[in-house]
């Protein structure tokens, strides 16, 4: 299977059968999935909604018309996965430090420190409006460029870097209490 | 604040993201040192540096592979003993069903047509036909009930 085949290349050949092809997606978007669930769900429970993530996306594949990209196709089930899992925890205001921390009790000063400040910009992150946690996740989670985010979202470079900005700013807000 | 210092500070921000992820040293201006210390707090959450480990990798691959071969056996359906997919199969099976009714349906109405001029009452019916419709019937509903027995398995 050749790793450089395009998205849609081995989408159709995934949708075919073909379990290699599965597997070289699956690879390819390991991290990005990873990191945009880390971003909003608490450490102990990552591993278990990415595995999630996962295998709705191969009960789901077959039905992938191809209308977006791959990328935005999974990151909806990204979404929707999130969701459920904060659905079933019965949880609306996600994450809690109290929650959130099995090892709570076991750590040191310093270690509580930083776990508060992860779990209050987590929180933040979770409660950002959707396009101003996309722009942040793109760029930090999936490392794109603003060029390509501006070129993505079909906004000039100025007004990608404007919404940075603004994202940013609100996250700020909500940590500092403004 | 005008526009062209907004505009100013986007790019210094975004300027500084990007110093962040090459993990290079930056000195924001004053009107930006908070968002600053935000953008650090949120790319050290996200952290796209640590990557998940590699027992995680390979379990969920291995669950992956699983969910996969299931998800082919039930969605592919190869009725085995035929060697048929199951979507053909079931297209075969819709046709052969019209043919069969109207072929029914034909040869009822091929019988119980009259001599003109004549009035037609109920349903006149070669007697050796029922047996033949009934057979049919109940061969093609058995094959259907089986096939969709299979399905559900």
């Amino acid at each position: 299977m050749a790793e450089n085949a395009s998205d849609e290349s081995l989408v159709h050949q995934a949708q075919q059968g073909n379990q290699e092809a599965f597997l070289t997606l699956y690879n390819r978007y390991l991290n990005k999935v990873y990191h945009r669930v880390k971003s909003r769900v608490p450490l102990t429970d990552v591993e278990d909604v990415t595995q999630e993530i996962f295998i709705a996306m191969v009960r789901s594949i077959r039905n992938f018309k191809g209308d977006s990209s791959l990328n935005t196709w999974l990151y909806t089930i990204v979404n929707r996965q999130i969701a459920d899992y904060y659905r079933k925890k019965n949880r609306k205001k996600e994450p809690t430090i109290e929650e959130n921390d099995d090892h709570w009790d076991v750590l040191t000063t310093n270690e509580r420190s930083h776990d508060d400040e992860y779990t209050e910009i987590q929180n933040a992150i979770y409660h950002l409006p959707d396009h101003y946690r996309e722009v942040i996740l793109l760029r930090f989670a999936d490392g794109l460029p603003f060029a390509d985010i501006a070129h993505q979202r079909g906004q000039t470079l100025e007004a990608t870097k404007s919404l940075y900005r603004r994202a940013i700013q609100a996250i700020r807000d909500m940590v500092d209490g403004a | 604040m005008n526009h062209q210092n907004e505009n100013m500070l986007d790019d210094e921000l975004a300027r500084l993201a990007d110093t962040l992820i090459n993990g290079e040293s930056a000195l924001p201006s004053a009107e930006n040192q908070r968002l600053y210390e935000i953008s650090q707090a949120v790319y050290q959450t996200i952290n796209p540096t640590a990557l998940p480990n590699g027992a995680f990798r390979l379990k969920l691959q291995k669950e992956l592979i699983e969910a996969w071969q299931e998800e082919q056996q039930k969605r592919s359906s190869i009725i085995t003993f035929i060697g048929i997919p199951a979507k053909r199969l079931w297209q075969g099976v819709g046709i052969a069903a019209t043919i069969i009714v109207l072929v029914a349906l034909g040869y009822l109405l091929s019988n119980t047509s009259t001599p003109e001029g004549q009035a037609t009452t109920g349903t006149a019916m070669d007697s050796t036909a029922l047996p033949f419709i009934g057979l049919i019937a109940i061969i093609f509903t058995g094959f259907t009930v089986f096939l969709w027995w299979k399905r559900r398995r």
